[in-house]
């Protein structure tokens, strides 16, 4: 497979803005144009290339890439990372070979989180032998000890971390750095680089009366505690303080312990709270109360015990500088009893294994200083990535510096300049035109199955059940295959205008002053002007489409169909394949006589494939394409109409039986409708 | 530009029946904007010839290549390797390009692809109209811009004829009488006087009647062989 | 009478009656597609006497029949006048002018000049058509042969100049409408003396058409003959209003002969309505006869021509 060999369009050099908006730049549009091509494997192998973490990333990451997603102009965008889960929790590469370890040098990583993670895989992949010291007796860091279960299960960090071990990776737990072994141990110890990604251990506390109290607690202890044991101490109602992801993962870890109420007060008005909609609607859902721009005054107490919370109304959280500075209003004192109180007001850094070690500079708020291309501290061989120098950070940024680390570690011991290409920085895709929104076609978002509200407080068992073949393959067929559509190659093209005038989307241009065709951004991928283009000028940029020409020729080089007659090649369009759920069977009952080539939309196929059928062996070609009213693209139908009317012509010339050449606009490419009509064909065959 | 049509495959088949080594050849300018000679045509009739070749049981190659004028000889000779490795080359260009070819290539046979049949242009998309005629003797400036020559049945000098019928030409219901619109043009640009005056009949020398045809141009030509 | 009406150009009789102001009658003669002569004679003894002059069509829709040079010999022999038709499809200025030299020499003096139906109505549509020159362009070529004595190369004839009364046709019903008029000035100012127009049904509109020709002074410088047509059925009118280019058969016409045909009376009702039209155009100022084109049916003419009360034809 070849998926680095995009075309890029030199003219603008731009990049779908799903994978420009990812941190680690994962390919996603052209995993999501595999898995709508039902080419699984090879788009988990792709996602793999990119991402250590994918089981994990599908299901957490905050994915920036959704919110960029073009497809948030026509409806919703495409659910990027729950596609990516269904790859992650469907499929796996056997590893054959263990990379060899081309270089002598080791390199040391601290932590296992995912900025470690990501670290240790990338050098493995680069030839390098890695030894990641852990304090803890498992991986995953803040994914393990914060992320609650119901969210991330733990066998989807275990799938990923043994693959990164299965690299040659190895994991030393319970090995503390600063204590158990330091940066001269390390050195000693022959480790050439050392790159450290501790992430955000502590959990920050409040300045305020009554903190001290019995039942006041820490947001990541608590979970960590519950993550691990399933357990907490917690009593009959609970308080959070915090409004952010954290507060919410702890609001809805409580919930599940049973007890009477859970609250959260935030500082933040619902508008302003630093987490996602979703994040907040969920907890709400399940039964969370919310107090809003209610900031914490002290914490109230009996017999050592707290009891509640006195709070004050919240003039505002951010200064005029937009720095968080909350001011209250004086005497709107009132009062939120509970009888534990978790603190939920983000995390500091523990930097104690620093000490004696004077050249890594550390900023005001405890982050690591590092240079921001190479992640080098100042102490040279040392590197740092991940929450402790972010800050506050999301696992894949975290992954993300990780990998740059680990290319500059590279760099730095091979003193070479190696590239990755993906991290330049390519403009997105444009928006798409207003006028041209009209004319793409809606289509609704699929829905993820969800575990009932009444069942899921029962349990830490995953809320979100994950995508059927069906719905990943439906899901991402909505992609609009940003930026690798149709492209034009100025040397070939004549200007005569035909994909200017045909186009379905009127995409394509001619500029003032030009001399060839421009096909921007919104190309839909139609393929029709590829297909009509005289001067065979126009072609994909992304050589994942084959217009179906790789599709055929492996279904006539199958050995298995030596002496079958009469064989079929049915060219239909994938579009129409996944309405019903019964795409295997209709495989497997057609599978003698009939070959299958899908193709996404018709549109894209040339009539001199439908010739080439024969050409190559076939007895019979059978085009199902679907009606304008399911048409994704709208309206093919008029083309493949008169193509397939064309390619007749021309094949009665030739002296051919018209039953050879069959072509039928159905609703669906997987019902009875089309066992029918190919039962019928491998008849009427049978008696020419 | 130059307007070609398709051949009827059957008459290609008959003219290449003898030979085995065949190559389709495209031209990658007037003919390919009119869709029956550029490389989306040479691969449409490679794979007929094929795939005609495979029903009857006969073995055949065909090759699959375009440049950009057949009308040049630098750039037929670009592809010279090809085409004389063939038998015979079917050239879907312009009849002047199937002629450099043959003139190039002698030992090679040339076969023509399309009929080569008017200048003209498209109206709309895959509609094609005659524009011009090539008589050497150009009238547009008398005529509105429309030429009675080339879009005038009959090639009126002093148009309309009687058979001008709601602005249709009386040959056919399809066609515009080019009189008529002359004769609204006019009007729009308040020079229908210029209809009053009798056009003496038209002087021919330079026209198709008197080929073949020849253009010199004494401050261009250099003593260097390009053929 | 202006000056051209007076000043003999060719001694027909055609013109000599128009010259002297009386009302002209004309009647078409179709050769055969074939080499008989008696044909011809046959015709011309059934139209003799019930016309001035007869028209003797070139190739009419550009179907093969003998030519009308030949031919109007043949009737000339039979003792009746011809007027000889040419037009641009066949041949080019060459072939015309040697044509017509050679038809003035044998005493061939009414000339008709027209562009001619296009080839493709013919039965030899695969045919190329000349269009050398237009009809206008003919009409201005064979005065100046006349007139000049020279050709239309400019060259000078070398011996005595072919002297034709000559005519021009003109469809009042064709489009733009408002052009007709100044294109019948276009063709007289090229040297038409006579003028046959398209067969007429829309009274209304000839008169319209008529209206414009007077008000430009075109009546008092050329003859203009309109032309009638006895229709056979309602299938013939039908065959008029659709396929013959420039033909305007209003609804009125066409339902009178729907009815007449049911009632197997087509015929009848045909010269009916033939003697209408002549009665009205006789009455339209610059009418100077009329032309009758019985296709095919020449029998019908001399009925016609005695119920019109133009019978019998005057002699000067
Ligand atoms: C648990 C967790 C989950 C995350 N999930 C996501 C996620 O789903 N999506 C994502 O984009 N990022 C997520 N992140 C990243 C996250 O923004 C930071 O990584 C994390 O360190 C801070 O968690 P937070 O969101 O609770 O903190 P912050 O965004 O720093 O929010 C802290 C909260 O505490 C409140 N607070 C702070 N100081 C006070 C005070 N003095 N008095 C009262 N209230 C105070 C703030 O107002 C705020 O509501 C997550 C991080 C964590 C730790
Ligand atoms: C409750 C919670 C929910 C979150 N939810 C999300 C979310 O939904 N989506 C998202 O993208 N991000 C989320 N985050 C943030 C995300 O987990 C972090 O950004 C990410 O894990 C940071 O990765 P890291 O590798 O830098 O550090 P960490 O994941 O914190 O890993 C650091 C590792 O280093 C180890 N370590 C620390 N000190 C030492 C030492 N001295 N010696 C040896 N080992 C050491 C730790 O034990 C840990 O295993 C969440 C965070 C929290 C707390
Ligand atoms: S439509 Fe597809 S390619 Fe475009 S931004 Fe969304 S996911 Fe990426
Ligand atoms: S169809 Fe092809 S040749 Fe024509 S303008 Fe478009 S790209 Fe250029
Ligand atoms: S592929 Fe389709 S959407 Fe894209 S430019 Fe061509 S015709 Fe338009
Ligand atoms: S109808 Fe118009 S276009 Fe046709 S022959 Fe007459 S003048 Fe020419």
């Amino acid at each position: 497979m070849n998926t680095t060999g995009t075309k890029s369009d030199k003219k603008t050099d731009e990049e779908a803005p799903c994978i420009v908006a990812c941190p680690i730049r994962q390919d996603a549009r052209d995993y999501i144009q595999l898995i709508a091509r039902r080419r699984f494997q090879e788009a988990y192998q792709l996602v793999r290339s990119r991402n250590p973490l994918p089981s994990a990333c599908g299901r957490i990451c905050t994915h920036p890439c959704e919110t960029k997603c073009r497809r948030n102009s026509t409806e919703t965008p495409i659910a990027i990372a729950w596609l990516k889960r269904f790859l992650g929790d469907n499929f796996s590469e056997e590893i054959s070979k263990i990379p060899i370890e081309k270089y002598p040098e080791r390199i040391a990583i601290i932590g296992a989180g995912p900025a470690g993670l990501a670290a240790a895989n990338d050098l493995a992949l680069l030839g390098y032998s890695c030894t990641i010291f852990e304090s803890n007796s498992t991986p995953g860091g803040m994914l393990r000890m914060g992320v609650p279960t119901y969210r991330l299960p733990r066998m989807a960090i275990d799938n990923d971390v043994e693959f990164i071990k299965k690299l040659g990776v190895e994991i030393k737990y319970n090995t503390t750095f600063g204590t158990d072994i330091t940066f001269d141990s390390l050195k000693k110890e022959g480790f050439s680089a050392i790159f450290i990604g501790v992430g955000l251990l502590e959990s920050r506390t409040l300045n305020i009366e009554g903190v001290q109290l019995d039942g006041v607690i820490r947001g990541v202890p608590f979970l960590h505690e519950v993550n691990t044991t399933g357990r907490a101490h917690i009593g009959k109602n609970v308080l959070v303080i915090g409004g952010g992801a954290v507060a919410m993962d702890c609001a809805r870890t409580a919930l599940r312990l049973k007890p009477d109420k859970v609250s959260v007060a935030s500082l933040e008005s619902r508008k302003e709270m630093p987490t996602t909609d979703f994040e907040i609607e969920e907890a709400v859902h399940e039964g969370v109360i919310l107090h809003n721009s209610v900031g914490p005054k002290r914490i109230l107490g009996k017999d050592g015990r707290a009891t509640g919370l006195e709070t004050l109304k919240v003039k505002y959280v951010f200064d005029e500088q937009k720095r968080f500075n909350p001011a209250f209003y004086d005497g709107s004192e009132s009062v939120i009893d509970a009888d534990t109180i978790i603190l939920a007001i983000g995390q500091a850094s523990d930097l104690s294994f620093l000490k004696g070690q004077e050249r890594i500079q550390v900023t005001r708020s405890g982050t690591l200083v590092v240079n921001p291309t190479t992640f080098s501290t100042a102490l040279h061989g040392v590197y740092a990535g991940g929450d402790i120098v972010l800050g506050r950070g999301t696992m894949t940024e975290g992954m993300a510096q990780g990998k740059k680390a680990a290319l500059a570690i590279h760099n730095a011991l091979r003193n070479t300049t190696l590239k990755d290409e993906k991290w330049n920085n390519k403009t997105a895709v444009s928006d798409i035109a207003p006028s041209r929104i009209a004319l793409i076609k809606k289509e609704q978002k699929q829905e993820m199955p969800t575990m009932s509200s009444e069942k899921r407080l029962d349990n830490f068992d995953e809320v979100e059940l994950g995508f059927s073949i069906n719905a990943a393959v439906k899901e991402a067929q909505r992609c609009m295959n940003c930026g690798a559509g149709a492209f034009v190659d100025d040397n070939l093209c004549v200007g005569c205008l035909t994909c200017v005038r045909i186009c379905p989307f009127e995409v394509p241009e001619i500029k003032k002053g030009d001399t060839t065709a421009y096909i921007n951004g919104d190309c839909q991928s139609c393929g029709l002007c590829v297909v009509e283009c005289p001067a065979r000028a126009i072609s994909f940029k992304t050589p994942l489409e084959d217009q179906g020409k790789d599709t055929l020729q492996a279904a006539l080089q199958d050995t298995f169909i030596q002496g079958v007659k009469p064989l079929i090649i049915n060219f239909y369009c994938q579009y129409g394949a996944y309405n019903e759920d019964k795409i295997d069977t209709i495989n497997n009952l057609l599978f003698f006589h009939v070959r299958r080539v899908g193709v996404l939309g018709l549109g894209k196929v040339d009539p001199s494939l439908y010739l080439k059928a024969f050409e190559l062996g076939a007895h019979g070609v059978l085009v199902t394409a679907c009606k304008d009213d399911t048409c994704h693209f709208c309206k093919e139908q008029e083309w493949i109409e008169r193509r397939t009317k064309f390619t007749a012509q021309l094949l009665s010339g030739l002296g051919m039986d018209a039953r050879r050449f069959k072509t039928h606009f159905i609703s669906s490419q997987n019902g009875k409708e089309i066992l029918d009509i190919a039962f019928n064909m491998i008849e009427e065959l049978r008696n020419i | 530009m130059i307007v070609a049509a398709s051949k009827p495959f059957q008459e290609i088949k008959q003219m290449l029946s003898e030979f085995r080594k065949i190559c389709v050849l495209g031209c990658g300018s007037c003919v390919t904007i009119c869709h029956t000679g550029g490389e989306k045509q040479v691969a449409e009739l490679a794979a007929q010839l094929r795939l005609s070749a495979k029903l009857e049981g006969r073995q055949i190659e065909v090759k699959e290549d375009s440049t950009l004028r057949q009308c040049e000889w630098e750039f037929i000779d670009n592809i010279r390797e090809v085409i004389e490795d063939c038998d015979a080359v079917l050239s879907i260009a312009c009849g002047v390009g199937v002629q450099y070819m043959a003139e190039k290539f002698p030992k090679i046979r040339i076969f023509p692809g399309v009929n080569t049949t008017f200048m003209g242009g498209p109206t709309e998309q895959g509609i094609f109209w005659e524009r011009c005629a090539g008589c050497g003797n150009c009238i547009l400036a008398t005529t509105g811009g429309l030429c009675p020559v080339s879009r005038c049945a009959k090639s009126l000098m002093n148009g309309p004829c009687g058979g001008s019928q709601n602005g249709r030409c009386e040959v056919s219901q399809e066609t515009p009488c080019v009189w008529n619109q002359i004769y609204d043009q006019l009007d729009t640009q308040q020079l229908l006087k210029t209809m009053e005056t009798i056009v003496p009949p038209k002087d021919w020398t330079t026209g198709a009647e008197n080929h073949p045809r020849k253009m010199v141009l004494e401050h261009l030509v250099v003593k260097k062989q390009i053929n | 009478m202006i000056e051209n009406r007076s000043d003999i150009k060719s001694g027909s009789n055609l013109e000599k009656l128009l010259r002297s102001g009386k009302f002209a009658v004309t009647a078409e003669l179709g050769p055969p597609r074939g080499a008989d002569r008696s044909a011809i004679e046959k015709k011309a003894k059934i139209l003799k006497g019930y016309g001035d002059a007869f028209n003797i069509t070139d190739c009419q829709t550009a179907v093969v029949r003998m030519s009308s040079i030949a031919s109007g010999r043949i009737v000339l022999d039979a003792g009746v006048e011809p007027i000889i038709q040419m037009t641009c499809r066949d041949r080019n200025r060459i072939a015309i002018q040697s044509d017509l030299l050679g038809a003035a020499a044998l005493g061939l003096k009414n000339l008709l000049c027209l562009t001619g139906d296009h080839q493709k109505f013919g039965d030899h549509p695969m045919a190329k058509g000349v269009f050398d020159i237009d009809s206008v362009q003919l009409i201005q070529m064979v005065k100046t042969l006349r007139d000049e004595k020279r050709f239309q190369s400019g060259q000078e004839l070398k011996a005595s100049e072919p002297k034709f009364f000559i005519g021009a046709a003109e469809n009042p019903f064709a489009d733009p409408f408002k052009f007709r008029a100044v294109r019948l000035a276009k063709k007289i100012a090229a040297g038409a003396d006579f003028i046959q127009t398209q067969i007429i049904y829309n009274i209304k509109k000839f008169h319209e058409w008529m209206n414009m020709v007077a008000d430009m002074g075109l009546h008092e410088k050329v003859f203009i003959l309109a032309g009638v047509a006895p229709l056979k059925s309602a299938g013939m009118a039908k065959h008029m209003k659709h396929n013959v280019p420039g033909m305007d058969v209003p609804d009125e016409v066409m339902s009178r002969m729907t009815a007449a045909s049911a009632a197997k009376k087509g015929k009848e009702e045909g010269i009916k309505i033939c003697l209408e039209v002549i009665e009205q155009v006789r009455e339209i100022r610059g009418v100077a006869g009329v032309h009758v084109m019985a296709v095919e049916w020449e029998e019908a003419v001399p009925e016609i021509i005695q119920q019109a009360r133009l019978f019998p034809r005057p002699t000067v």
